[in-house]
Order: structure tokens, then sequence, then C-alpha cells
């Protein structure tokens, strides 16, 4: 019960972490801020998944 | 010009004295030959040089004795506790007078073995063993079976210690790459016999207690 | 609409479209291959007229049940009874001469009298993944009379997935030792294990249960290290006298027919690994098995399908010309070689079982059909892994 609170509340903030970077991607007009932000974006998602 | 005549008569002298007299064994500290010969036959000098002795076997560095036992076992068909005493931290002082000890030497270069090894207590064992062997009232079979894998920082301390007291060495050639066996034996005049594997030491054991 | 004629603001919007669409097409790519492997199940050629049985981690585990970890354990029981023997394999999925040697075993050996209990994968969920940083292969191929037989090729450890979050410093249960995290999912430092530990403790325990349930006679643990490492090509024995005795007349046995190998006495205190702790907590006499694995090592170069196979790496080989690292066995040494001193290695342990202890107790362990260390250097292990039928 322990590991599955833990886990959601770990994908609840992966969640809250990859809109965030999101809306920076659409916010910044940097175009390094833009790349940095979909690689990190893949990391993100395949963890919100929990795929290793 | 004199005083070079002089050091080299004394250089000369010193060598006559030194491979003058000798003790009762007829001692080949070469037996293997110019070349590191392999597997040589021992000599018959020691034929028999375990027999009806209190046989100890025993360890400096904690390692290989089971493989050592085994030889002993299986080459002259001793039995443990009727024929040979095995412990593996045996001191100098629990062996009687005119005792043969085999000494099996090699470290785990990894620390493995029996509650890894204090390399200073064993070079204190080896010393104590080495004491009573020059002092003449034991005798050391020393052996090195593990080649390469048993030599190095942990086990070189220990042999520097055990090989000048040995009466003869008995040694996997793998472990004498550098030669320090061999020098060993060269300069404290002691048999050393190489073989190509611990196995080829069996004939060598069955002459042992012929 | 000409991309010239938006406005800023529009242009932005679409170059940060274009990124995230790019970053879930990496996303969906990437994830396919890794879910792909983890879900990836490596056939065995069960024989059905010599398998008695197949058993479940959780049988002995319970908590096990439904879970990636719930290994299978091969049963063959020959028709007499008498003393048995648990072979290992799998125990660390980046060692592959471990599983391929169980495997040759499983599927060639018949026994007379005794019981063999083979494990091909040990830490199943180390076989979801692979150890980040190393750009390992994620499988690799061996070459049979039947076809190409694909395995995994996975990680030291457990997968997060099954086992977070993990402590900075891995306390031993039973005997207080202090390990780094990362021995925390390495189920060769979990032994003996506990029903409601840790997710790799609940493995080990499986493993511990069924050695001491079964009453299992000898267990062999297979495994490999780096050509670095300095206890590769060696049998590590329990204390046990009986299991010295025959660890070294295993090794003098192997020697005696040009196989190189020594034999070590398991450290009394480094604990959790099967040559302490399943002697230690089970009456089993316990070994280990280690060869030369280049792909482990950290001189290697590309990390390549190659190297696993055949060991040959150029890195190493410029290492060993140039006398850098104490590399004591030349290699490269290759998988055939590698699985052939593994499955020798049981033999010659089953051999020296039954030269000093067969008279007694239980009696012999018959045990036939090992392929010789010449065959398989000879014909390479593809020859002796079976045809799967379905």
């Amino acid at each position: 019960m322990f590991y599955t609170v833990l886990t959601v509340i770990y994908i609840i903030m992966l969640v809250a972490i990859a809109a965030v970077i999101v809306w920076h991607i659409f916010e910044t007009d940097s175009f390094t801020d833009k790349l940095i932000g979909a690689i990190m974006l893949v990391f993100l998602i395949l963890r919100i998944f929990l795929i290793k | 010009m004199k005083k070079l005549w002089l050091l080299l008569s004394v250089i000369v002298l010193g060598f006559a004295l030194v491979s003058c007299g000798g003790d009762d064994k007829d001692k080949d500290p070469n037996p293997n030959g110019g070349e590191k010969q392999l597997d040589v036959e021992l000599a018959d000098t020691f034929k028999s040089f375990a027999k009806n002795k209190e046989v100890y076997l025993t360890t400096v560095g904690q390692a290989d004795i089971d493989i050592v036992q085994n030889i002993l076992e299986n080459a002259a068909g001793l039995v443990e506790d009727q024929d040979f005493i095995r412990n593996h931290e045996l001191t100098a002082d629990q062996v009687p007078f005119g005792s043969v000890v085999f000494l099996v030497t090699g470290t785990s270069s990894k620390g493995l073995g029996a509650a890894s090894t204090d390399v200073q207590a064993e070079k204190n064992r080896a010393t104590a063993f080495v004491n009573k062997a020059n002092a003449g009232q034991i005798s050391i079979v020393l052996l090195h079976v593990g080649g390469e894998a048993r030599r190095g920082s942990l086990t070189d301390p220990i042999l520097n210690v055990a090989c000048p007291g040995a009466d003869l060495m008995l040694v996997v050639a793998d472990g004498d790459q550098d030669n320090l066996f061999t020098n060993f034996s060269k300069n404290n005049n002691i048999p050393l016999y190489l073989f190509s594997k611990a196995t080829k030491m069996v004939p060598a054991f069955a002459k042992l207690f012929e | 609409m000409k991309i010239m004629q938006l406005s800023k603001k529009q242009k932005g919007i679409l170059y940060s479209s274009c990124f995230i669409i790019l970053a879930l097409v990496i996303t969906f790519w990437s994830g396919k291959n890794f879910y792909d492997f983890a879900h990836y199940e490596t056939e065995f050629a069960i024989r059905e007229n010599v398998v008695t049985r197949v058993e479940k981690f959780s049988k002995y585990s319970p908590r096990l049940k439904g879970t990636v970890g719930d290994s299978n354990i091969y049963v063959i029981e020959g028709a007499e009874p008498g003393p048995s023997i648990l072979i290992i394999g799998g125990t660390h999925p980046n060692e592959p001469a471990g599983q391929v040697a169980a495997t040759v075993l499983l599927e060639n050996l018949t026994v007379e009298r005794g019981t063999v209990y083979i494990i091909t994968e040990a830490n199943r969920s180390a076989y979801t993944h692979s150890h980040p940083q190393e750009a390992s292969i994620q499988y690799f191929g061996i070459e049979t009379p039947y076809g190409v037989r694909t395995f995994k090729f996975g990680s030291r450890a457990t997968n997060t997935n099954q086992q977070w979050p993990n402590p900075d410093v891995y306390v031993h249960r039973n005997s207080g030792q202090k390990l780094s995290s990362a021995d925390t999912r390495n189920l060769n430092r979990a032994y003996p294990g506990s029903e409601n530990g840790t997710y790799t403790e609940r493995v080990a325990y499986a493993i511990t249960e069924c050695i001491r349930q079964n009453n299992i006679t000898i267990t062999i643990d297979l495994h490999e290290a780096s050509p670095e490492y300095q206890t590769i090509n060696t049998i590590v024995s329990h204390n046990r006298k009986e299991a010295l005795k025959i660890a070294a007349a295993a090794t003098l046995m192997m020697e005696s027919n040009d196989v190189s190998i020594r034999y070590e006495e398991s450290p009394l205190n480094l604990h959790g690994l099967t040559h302490r702790e399943l002697g230690d907590y089970t009456d089993t006499l316990a070994f280990l098995l280690e060869t030369s694995n280049a792909s482990q090592g950290k001189i290697r170069g590309a990390f390549t399908e190659e190297l696993v196979l055949t060991g040959k790496d150029k890195f190493y080989q410029k290492a060993m010309e140039k006398g850098i690292g104490k590399i004591l066995y030349a290699a490269p040494v290759s998988l055939d070689e590698r699985v052939a001193r593994h499955v020798y290695g049981v033999y010659e342990i089953i051999q020296a079982f039954n030269k000093y202890y067969g008279t007694e107790g239980l009696g012999e362990l018959k045990v036939n059909g090992f392929p010789s260390y010449q065959d398989i250097m000879t014909n390479g292990v593809g020859n002796y892994l079976k045809e799967i039928i379905k």
C-alpha cells in the first residue's frame, strides 16, 4: 500500500513537471529551450508509464 | 690493481667456503636444470622423506589447503587424523620435534578466503615455522599450487618469509613467472621442483611417503 | 497559409508543436522497444518425457505469484530416489553463460538416480530491463541446427519497477552488513531472503525455501565476471568441510584435463551470496562458478552481440599486450568456452560428490547427458540447444 501511494505521488509529480515543460516549450522563444524541453519530455513520458 | 686482486681473491674464497661442507642431504638446488624443466621426478634423496614421521598440513595465506590435502590423500593414501593432521591455523609450537610440515602458500588476491586473511598474522606463523626449521627441529615442504593467481601483494610478503626456511619447494610453474621461487632456491640452496599443474605433483608426493 | 506569412507567435506555436510531436514519436518508438524487450519471453525446450514437473517460485514465496519474478523451476526426477542438485542460471542477466549453461543442462540431462532442479531465469525482473549507461545489447542469438535461439541480455539488478524506492545504504537483513544501494536489487546479495522483504529478498527466499523444503544436497550458482576481476575461472565453495573437499577434487580433475580453474573458500564476512548464505541457512553444499565475460569489463569498447558471443575486443587485446590490468586468463573467451566450463564444472562437482559421499546417506547422484567440454568447444554450444516444439 505504502509503495503504491508513493508511486502514485511520483507519477503525479512527473505529470505536473511534464505539463510545465509543455507550457514552457510553447511560451519560450528560445529554439534551444524548445529542443531541450522536447528531449526531457521523452524521458518524462516514459517514466510516467513506468517504461524503462 | 692490488686491491682489485685482493677483492677477487676474497670473492673466490667466499664461494669456496659456501660450496664446502653441507649437511647429510645431497641437495640439488636446481633439479629442473638450467632451463625451467617441469614435472621432473623427485630426487631419490627425498624418497621416504615424510614416511614414519608426524605429518602436519597447514596453510600460510589461508588458500588451497584442500587441493594439497586431496593430493596427499590420493597420492600417498593418507587418511586425515590417522596419518596427518590438518589444521589451517596450526602454530609452530604445536608441532613436535622431527615432524614434517606441508606448508601451503598462497592468498586470495581478492581477500577471499576464510575470515579474510590477516597477512601479518600469517607472516608471524610462517616465521615461527621457519625458525623451528632453521633450528633443525622440523622439516618444511613448501607448496604453491595456485599459480599466478596466488601471487601478489598479499601472498609475496608471506613467501619472502616462508621460502628461505623450506627443505623442499614444490611449485606450479605459473606461479614462478618472475622467478621468485627460482631465486629463493638458488640463493638459499633449497631444492625447487616446478610442475605444469598441481596434479603433476602426485608422483612427488607418493615418493615422499614411499 | 505559408509559414513566412505567419506571425511570430504563430510560428512559435508551430515550431513548439513540431518539437512535441517529434518527442511523442521518439517516446512511442523507444517506449515500444523497451516494452517489447520487457515482455519478451525467452523460450526453452522442455522435454516432456524427461522433465517431471515445472514448479514456480511462488510455491515457496507466495507473494511472488502473478508477478514478473515468479520464475520456473524445472524438476527432473530419476527413476530411483537419491541426492539432489539445484543449478541456478540467470541470477545476473548480464552474465549470459550462466543462463545458457543452465539451458544446455535443462535440454540435455537425464537422471537415473536422484533429482535435478534447474532454474534458467533466477531473477526474471532483471531480465525486463538493462543497466543504464552501459549501452548493452538487448538480445543475442545462438546458431543451432534448428535456427537461431534468442536469449535476452538483461541487467544485473532487479527492475526498479518491481522494487522502489531503495535506500542509499543496503543493510543485509540477517547479518547487518552494509553495502552500496546498488546491491539492494542484487539477488546475489539478498540470500537467504525474506518472505515479506523487498522484491529481491522475496525471490531469494523462494530459492532458499526450495532448497530447504526439498532438502537439496548440492546447489551450484552459475556466474560470470569481467576479465580483470580476480575471481574468474573459479569455484567458490561454502566452508563446510564436505563442500571444500568436493571443490578441491573438482578443481584438480578439471585442471588435469587442461581446464584451468582454481577454488576459493567463501569469505565469512561477505554476506548475501549463495555460497555463503545457502550453506549457512540450509544443509546444501553450496558452490558458485565464475567465468570470464568481456562484456562486463570496463576496458571493453563497443557493446555488440559479437562481444558477448566471442569475447573479442580490441581494447582488451591492447590491454593484455601492454600489461594493463591484471588479466589472469587470456582473452578472448568465447561463450562456447564459458558455457563449456560451467557444464564441465557441474559435472565434476557431481563426480566428486559421488566419489567421496556416494556410499553414505542418500547414495550416488546419477545424472547423464552432459556434453563434454571438448564437444562444446568443438561443435559450439548451439549444437546442444534442442528444438523448441510448440
